[in-house]
């Protein structure tokens, strides 16, 4: 498992496609699995993004230690299976609700923000964010992967700007400008017309 | 909006984010200009930026809180309790991550124990049936080495106000002891005396290994060593038994980094169950390179884990494993005094990969113990061979690309840029080669077509190399082996290209000190010159020159050498060559010849010439190889202090210089040797450090003239009063020399007589007086009974039998060593 796993990794790093996918599909799993067992715990425990990530890469490759490249890499599939999971999941817990109140899943409920106010009081409807950022993705795929690494994988501005290649001040400035944006897109606004 | 409207609205945002609301109106407008639809673009974000503060912003380390440590609970408990199941609480022994130890007595049988209270929250009820099985199996240990465990297990542990609580706790007999390190320094044990505890702590740890029983956390601090000198290992398998893994400690905190730096690398990643007897292996390994070295393997960062704290926990964490993966240093490394034998044992011991390691802890015993009786050590054999193959397999395109640059483009002399050692060695002599082969080349009748051909062959016999026909591992000399062997076959109808090819392969393995395939090549070589250019040819001379080098080298024939030297210089003579560069050469091997035929009175002005022609063609730092054995002639002649001086003169000539890391080395050594003899002892050491350290780092360390230092480094310990350190630099020097020169070389004897000086002659005198006349009576047969190694062998036996008690015997041999000494005087001009 390990050694597919270190494998796929250096894979991935040589710019194989195929094996980002597997990869992807494999740290989704883990992660899932790793989400799932939390959330079905007792309310003190919360979901903690960055503490998953560091603990799915813990398990998945063990002793192990994939180069610094191969980290940036995995660092980068998590964020994305991380959304995967905080998605199904919310889109799960409306599937439970149906016939009752449509209650709106927030983030805020899974505590994957690290703070219940996000915002000014502001709750972050998870699936509408998850369509916004398909949004952003179209008209800055960095900066949607910028709000997926900070945002889903709990990544700092120095470890997102790792795994994208590119600067931490570029990584703070996109990352305040998809802020931005999002937050007038989640408003209602119509800035993507 | 499309992609290219949004980057544009990005890039402006971003420009005017950070000013002051004033000066961001001006630059919106000089931005946007009278595109009114960007500008709202910017706008909005512009605002969202300002009420956005918080907005999807992940918390920095959000990793769950652990546990504080909770060391105040054992710390605060202890002073209460009055009993522990049937053992009465007298005292407290320490305190570690795992709880408290008590002093206790036992009641019946009567005795003092120690019992570890381990922490409750490190220890669930669920694992009490696992310390108890533990605790038994620990129990069947045996060995006075080793603190056996008397029961295991959960007891009411009872305070002072009779309040009761269960508690997990190992009783263990009470070992009065000093820690191993506190004990070595205290007593400032020579290293001998540490490697033998070590061998005993094997000894222990593989009485408990062949009983199953692993220990997991071996450290100096769990090792006592009381009054006798017994060394006793404390916590047996109370890892094991507490399933207390590294996880566990790292959520402990604190105390965590003195353990963690005996264990080994898979035992920081793995789990416990996963590991085995080899764990232990790397953590006595760690002990002994402490104990010997004074150091820590590993520099372990300064900082204290912290639990819980973050970001800064993880910091700590990945600096903490950055230093636990990182491969051990060698132990010669870390502390000058440690030789590079007992320093492979120690590496061997604590390879990062457990399969490189001793396969048990007994072979690492054995190991320690043959370094201790002066044999090779199995590490030693195992690492250089091993060394060399992986060398080999790093290095290969280096080297061969190196050398065939140098051969292609220098021609035969160009062989000796060819380096197998390292990448620096190859290119100081890359340099020195360029040099002597401008030369050469001027000199030499130069044919375009002959060094075309040469040129090929070299390219397809090294660069074909068959992996198929010399193995994956191939290293340079297979692949020159594969060349010579090729030579015949591939250059069969040019004969003359094929004996230049020859030499210059000789010259390499005699730069080698592969002297067997060195004579064999050159003598084809000279064969073919004989025939086809005749007596007289520069090239004829030239191989001439080299197989009587090597009669000098390795036979130790000095006469014949020195004769074949005298009648080549002749030759050049007759040639109107005397004054060239290679007549430099000739004098300082004839120089060398005479020194060893021991006709020093000859052998100083050949040598003198020697250094003026050398200065001449090559600059004034080349004088200082013909002074090098100046002053070691002028040595062998009783003057010391002139020795120095010439040798002192020698080494200004080429410090700074450079090319000269060779010359150097010798330099140091004979200057070492002439200081020794002086009694500046402490300088000479610094010499021969430094000598040691050129010739490492450039020469597989089974080069001869590595032996020459390490005769050196004998004489200066025997004259420190360190037989010890004597005999491993005796026993060195002489294993290099037996396994290179012929059986009747003189550098032979002497190694052995330093081994006997070093090794046999402390503790049995007489034992070593009569080996030292077997020695004696080589020596006369084979220089002569006039000859300075024969009086420095009766010196020696003489030394013995005083030391021996034997006055009569040191009498009579003193007798004859004035009249030896005597008729050596009158030989001498």
């Amino acid at each position: 498992m390990n050694h597919e796993l270190t494998q796929l990794l250096d894979q991935v790093g040589s710019g194989d496609e195929r094996a980002r996918e597997v990869l992807v599909e494999r740290v989704y799993d883990r992660l899932r699995a790793m989400a799932g067992r939390q959330l079905r715990g007792s309310n003190a425990h919360s979901l903690h993004a960055t503490a998953l990530v560091h603990e799915a890469y813990e398990k998945l490759f063990g002793s192990e230690r994939p180069s610094f490249e191969g980290r940036n890499h995995f660092f980068g599939a998590a964020a994305n299976a991380m959304r995967q999971a905080a998605v199904q999941h919310a889109r799960e817990r409306q599937a439970q609700k149906r016939g009752g109140d449509w209650q709106r899943v927030t983030l805020t409920g899974l505590d994957l923000s690290g703070s219940n106010t996000p915002g000014a009081g502001e709750q972050v409807e998870i699936l509408a964010l998850d369509a916004a950022l398909h949004e952003l993705a179209h008209l800055s795929q960095r900066q949607a992967r910028i709000v997926e690494l900070r945002f889903f994988a709990g990544l700092t501005v120095d470890e997102a700007a790792a795994v994208l290649g590119v600067s931490p001040r570029t990584v703070e400035l996109d990352w305040r400008t998809a802020r931005a944006w999002l937050r007038d897109r989640l408003a209602g606004g119509e800035g993507h017309a | 909006m499309d992609a290219i409207r949004y980057e544009r609205v990005t890039e402006i945002f971003q420009s005017v984010c950070d000013l002051a609301p004033e000066e961001r109106d001006a630059a919106l407008r000089m931005a946007c200009g009278d595109d009114a639809e960007l500008r709202t673009a910017v706008q909005r974000l512009l605002t969202n930026d300002g009420e956005s503060r918080g907005f999807l912003e992940p918390r920095i380390g959000t990793r769950p809180p652990s546990p504080q440590p909770t060391r105040s609970h054992a710390e605060s408990d202890h002073h209460a309790i009055s009993r522990v199941g049937r053992y009465r609480i007298v005292g407290e022994l320490g305190r570690g991550g795992m709880g408290v130890v008590l002093r206790a007595i036992q009641e019946t049988p009567r005795r003092e124990v120690a019992i570890k209270l381990i922490k409750a929250e490190l220890f669930g009820r669920e694992s009490d049936d696992r310390l108890q099985r533990e605790a038994e199996m620990l129990g069947r240990l045996r060995h006075p080495g080793i603190a056996p465990i008397i029961e295991a297990g959960r007891a009411p542990v009872v305070d002072a106000s009779g309040d009761s609580e269960d508690r997990p706790f190992i009783a263990m007999e009470l070992v009065e002891g000093v820690p191993l390190n506190a004990f070595a320094e205290a007593r400032q044990l020579p290293t001998r005396n540490r490697v033998r505890i070590l061998a005993e702590l094997c000894d222990a740890m593989q009485h408990a290994h062949q009983r199953g029983v692993v220990h997991l956390d071996l450290k100096p601090a769990n090792i006592l060593v009381d009054d006798g000198g017994v060394a006793r290992v404390l916590d047996f398998g109370v890892a094991k038994a507490l399933d207390h893994g590294v996880e566990a400690r790292l959520a402990e905190g604190g105390s965590v980094v003195g353990t963690l730096a005996y264990m080994p690398p898979e035992q920081l990643t793995g789990h416990l169950s996963d590991l085995d007897t080899r764990a232990d292996i790397f953590a006595l390994g760690a002990v002994g390179f402490e104990l010997l070295t004074g150091q820590s393997p590993r520099r372990m960062p300064s900082m204290r884990v912290q639990a819980g704290a973050g970001d800064a926990h993880q910091a700590a964490r990945d600096a903490l494993l950055g230093a636990l993966v990182a491969p051990t240093p060698a132990a010669h490394e870390a502390d000058a005094g440690i030789d590079h034998e007992l320093s492979a044992v120690l590496s061997k011991a604590m390879a990062a990969d457990r399969e490189n390691r001793y396969a048990s802890i007994g072979q690492f015993g054995n190991d320690l113990r043959r370094w201790l009786a002066y044999e090779p050590v199995e590490a030693r054999d195992a690492g250089v061979l091993r060394r060399a193959r992986l060398y080999a397999r790093r290095h290969r395109p280096v080297v061969i690309a190196g050398s065939i640059a140098a051969l292609i483009g220098l021609g035969a002399f160009g062989l000796i840029a060819a380096s197998v050692v390292n990448a620096h060695a190859l290119a100081d002599r890359e340099r020195e080669a360029t040099r002597i082969a401008e030369l050469a080349i001027i000199e030499a009748k130069a044919e375009a077509e002959r060094a075309g051909r040469m040129g090929a062959f070299l390219q397809n016999a090294i660069f074909g190399v068959d992996p198929e026909e010399v193995g994956p591992d191939a290293s340079f000399f297979d692949a020159l082996e594969y060349a010579s062997r090729r030579i015949h076959r591939d250059l069969a109808d040019a004969p003359l290209v094929e004996a230049e090819v020859r030499y210059s392969l000789g010259f390499v393995y005699r730069r080698h000190s592969m002297f067997g395939p060195a004579r064999r090549n050159i003598e084809a070589a000279l064969r073919t010159w004989r025939e086809q250019l005749g007596e007289a040819d520069p090239k004829t001379i030239m191989a001439a020159e080299e197989v009587a080098y090597l009669m000098l080298l390795v036979d130790g024939q000095a006469e014949a050498a020195a004769d074949r030297f005298q009648h080549i210089l002749e030759l050049q003579a007759a040639n109107g060559r005397e004054t060239s560069a290679e007549a430099g050469w000739q004098h300082l091997k004839l120089g060398r010849a005479l020194l060893a035929l021991d006709r020093l009175g000859e052998g100083r002005p050949a040598l003198a010439v020697s250094g003026d022609l050398l200065a001449q063609h090559y600059g004034e730092p080349y004088r200082a190889r013909a002074m090098a054995w100046d002053a070691h002639t002028v040595l062998a002649s009783g003057d010391a202090t002139q020795a120095v001086s010439i040798a002192r003169e020698a080494l200004g000539l080429i410090e700074g210089a450079s090319e000269q890391a060779y010359a150097e080395a010798h330099v140091r050594t004979v200057l070492a040797r002439a200081l020794v003899r002086a009694g500046q002892v402490a300088e000479a050491r610094d010499h021969v450090g430094a000598s040691f350290a050129i010739l490492r780092a450039r020469l597989p360390d089974d080069h001869i003239d590595i032996a020459d230092a390490h005769e050196v480094a004998a004489r200066l310990e025997l004259a420190a009063g360190d037989p010890e350190a004597a005999a491993r630099h005796a026993e060195a020097s002489h294993r290099i020399r037996s396994s290179r020169l012929g059986p009747d070389h003189p550098d032979l004897i002497i190694a052995k007589a330093l081994r006997i000086m070093a090794s046999i002659a402390p503790t049995q005198p007489l034992d070593a007086m009569h080996q030292l006349d077997g020695l004696f009576h080589s020596a006369e047969q084979l220089v002569g009974s006039d000859h300075r190694l024969a009086l420095e062998l009766l010196e020696m036996s003489v030394q013995v039998a005083e030391a021996g008690g034997d006055s009569l015997a040191a009498r009579n041999k003193r007798l004859v060593m004035r009249d030896l000494g005597e008729r050596r005087l009158e030989r001498m001009p």
